[in-house]
């Protein structure tokens, strides 16, 4: 049932950030408006001609390098990760969306192994940070398949440019085809296995994967009800076994575990909860005193 | 709640008291009372008055300590609370740090900037040069 809930609810998110038809209508390349001061907690390219919002990478990357301390970024990140963990990339991120309906392409499937989750860091630091702090440029974005899938090819097959006097054709060059090709193979792993992208290269991911253990929200599993049928790893976008860690750092909390969880051992916890939970233990321990 | 239950165990008496002397001790020595003196503006009134000042911080030193100690106790022998309490405090700070980060950011005209830069069309993202 949540599962449901969830699947509508990133259809609503992805309309609600991709939604600038005006924009198209009238000739207007991207949005320029008041929402665009804005970052949006998904990988969401700000140069798609229907975006409304900022993308938080490419911003971060932004401040980078004009050598900025990206205050407002640093406090966008804490905030939404501390409060929701990773849940975003399940519940919001277009691109996740997008790789979720892909696999569900018939097609030859395999797993990806556990190590590819370090990746992401690597990608975090190097490609988004110090390459951005050192050469000045956003390396990340220069290799972004949402990029390339949100703005380039909607952009490049629409050429709003070339009513200005130039193409922008003209500025095609090597970094044009290397981009392509990185979308095209990744095309090809987005049908034949569960999210790559998000497993693997997302630097927002790894951000906000930082978060996970000690967010408000968080997975609990009660091992003396877990059966360790594996069914949520079955059904896992992300292929964790949620019962061995419930903070895994990749957990989307999507939760398609809770669903079809037959032995009921997953539910969400968030500090209230054991508030509560401490009020009952204690109830229970403390004796009643004796009557007279 | 939990503290009280919890501080009902006899074992936990006998445990905390060599602490609770040691650090009156501690905290009654003439080098340490600088520190503490920024800590409590009850001590730090209390300091300079001779002998009845000196005599006075034992009690207050020792209330201190017992503070002290009751929360160390229960870091160190109670993990599984130490885990949850862990991630509360961690959860706090975050979010206080963030808020903190936001506010600042704001205020600093991280928006305009956002904005500006995220209304020009990234050819890096288009894959142009």
């Amino acid at each position: 049932m949540i599962s449901k809930i969830r699947r509508f609810f990133q259809y609503i998110s992805t309309v609600a950030i991709d939604n600038y038809v005006k924009g198209v209508l009238i000739g207007q390349a991207i949005y320029q408006g008041v929402f665009k001061n804005v970052p949006v907690p998904a990988l969401n390219c700000y140069s798609c001609p229907l975006s409304r919002f900022a993308c938080p990478i490419g911003t971060f990357q932004h401040f980078l390098t004009v050598r900025q301390v990206p205050y407002f970024m640093l406090g966008f990140f804490g905030f939404i990760g501390g409060l929701i963990g990773r849940a975003p990339c399940g519940w919001i991120c277009p691109f996740g969306l997008f790789q979720e309906l892909l696999y569900k392409i018939p097609s030859f499937k395999f797993r990806l192994p556990e190590w590819v989750k370090y990746i992401k860091y690597f990608v975090l630091v190097v490609l988004t940070i110090l390459l951005p702090l050192i050469l000045l440029e956003p390396w990340f974005c220069k290799f972004c398949p949402a990029g390339t899938i949100e703005a380039g090819i909607p952009l490049l097959s629409w050429n709003p440019v070339k009513t200005m006097g130039s193409s922008l054709y003209d500025l095609l060059t090597t970094h044009f085809y290397v981009k392509y090709g990185i979308l095209i193979l990744l095309l090809s792993l987005f049908i034949t296995t569960k999210r790559p992208f998000c497993r693997m290269f997302c630097p927002l991911g790894a951000i906000f994967s930082l978060f996970n253990k000690f967010a408000f929200i968080r997975m609990q599993v009660d091992l003396n009800r877990c059966s360790k049928c594996d069914l949520c790893y079955n059904v896992c976008p992300m292929e964790i076994r949620i019962w061995q860690n419930p903070d895994n750092v990749d957990c989307i909390r999507c939760m398609k575990c809770y669903d079809v969880c037959p032995d009921r051992a997953i539910r969400v916890i968030t500090p209230l909860t054991l508030a509560k939970e401490l009020q009952i233990t204690h109830d229970l321990k403390v004796p009643s005193p004796p009557s007279s | 709640m939990y503290f009280p239950n919890f501080y009902r165990q006899r074992w936990y008496c006998w445990k905390i008291f060599p602490y609770i002397v040691g650090y009156s001790i501690f905290t009654s020595f003439y080098p340490f009372q600088g520190y503490l003196e920024n800590s409590f503006s009850m001590q730090c009134k209390l300091h300079g008055k001779g002998v009845k000042g000196f005599l006075l911080l034992i009690p207050i030193s020792t209330f201190h300590s017992f503070v002290v100690n009751l929360t160390f106790q229960i870091l160190m022998t109670k993990l599984i609370w130490m885990k949850k309490i862990t991630w509360i405090v961690l959860l706090i700070v975050t979010m206080g740090l963030s808020s903190y980060l936001l506010y600042y950011g704001i205020k600093a005209g991280d928006n305009n900037e956002i904005g500006m830069n995220a209304s020009l069309i990234c050819f890096s993202c288009i894959g142009l040069e």
